[in-house]
């Protein structure tokens, strides 16, 4: 295989870092990445007319939209008890 | 999302289906980075009914508790969730080996790594070979493992390289 430049060496390396950096990460945080991943597939698509097919959840609950959260569901709970 | 886990925990406590594990494009992002789906894959022990597979039963359940189908999946809490029959002996190990894992607390199960790309393998469509690429270069393969279930299930053992 032909050898590439410098640059775009060091740009593909960059890619790399990049995957392992999202592989690594806790599996409720991917699936934040993929409804965004899903938005922006959506965005594309509604430019040439598909419906809109990502999922209704809200990125920091990962429930429904519009779920109502019970005492400790909300995820700044945990940040705010361990505030005075 | 976590909301859909534990319905499928509860479907699994009252028998609706005997045991359950993520697979496909969801399950293979518990290995690897995170890429576009628009299901979820779930594969299932499902009990017989007149010596059939079906996921009438499952179905049922779930339209009691008010769970609507759209296409070939059921929308359950915001994901769309295809359930997938553990249709031959290498499903059936997959799930029996499944891992449980947690999400945010929620406790599931995922099919093992090894037996994620064998089963993309044995499926063999571009998207699941694209799978398998993903899962060989980015994934902690056991290599050891995945010859022994590729030997054993006449699958030829993917080489290790650049994710695509």
């Amino acid at each position: 295989m032909r050898e590439l430049p410098p640059l775009m060496q060091l740009a593909l390396a960059g890619k790399q870092r990049r995957r392992r950096a999202l592989a690594a990460l806790p599996y409720a945080d991917k699936v934040r990445v993929l409804l965004r991943l899903q938005q922006m597939a959506d965005a594309i698509g509604a430019t040439r007319g598909a419906p809109a097919r990502s999922w209704p959840l809200d990125p920091a609950t990962l429930l429904p939209k519009g779920t109502p959260l019970g005492p400790g569901d909300h995820p700044l709970d945990g940040d705010a008890r361990l505030k005075p | 999302m976590k909301a859909t886990l534990a319905v499928l925990s509860d479907l699994e406590r009252e028998g609706v289906f005997r045991r359950y594990a993520i697979g496909g494009a969801m399950g293979a992002m518990f290995y690897v980075e995170p890429v576009v789906t628009y299901d979820m894959d779930v594969f299932v022990v499902l009990s017989t009914v007149r010596g059939l597979l079906t996921r009438t039963p499952i179905y049922e359940v779930l339209r009691q508790r008010g769970y609507e189908p759209q296409d070939e999946c059921i929308l359950i809490e915001g994901v769309p969730v295809q359930f997938l029959p553990a249709y031959n002996p290498l499903v059936e190990e997959a799930l029996e080996q499944a891992r449980a894992v947690e999400v945010e607390g929620v406790p599931t199960r995922v099919l093992p790594l090894e037996h994620l790309i064998a089963l993309a393998l044995q499926t063999g469509r571009l998207k699941d070979r694209a799978r398998v690429q993903l899962l060989m270069a980015e994934g902690a393969v056991n290599t050891g493992r995945l010859a022994e279930i590729c030997g054993r299930y006449g699958l030829d053992v993917p080489a290790r390289e650049e994710a695509p």
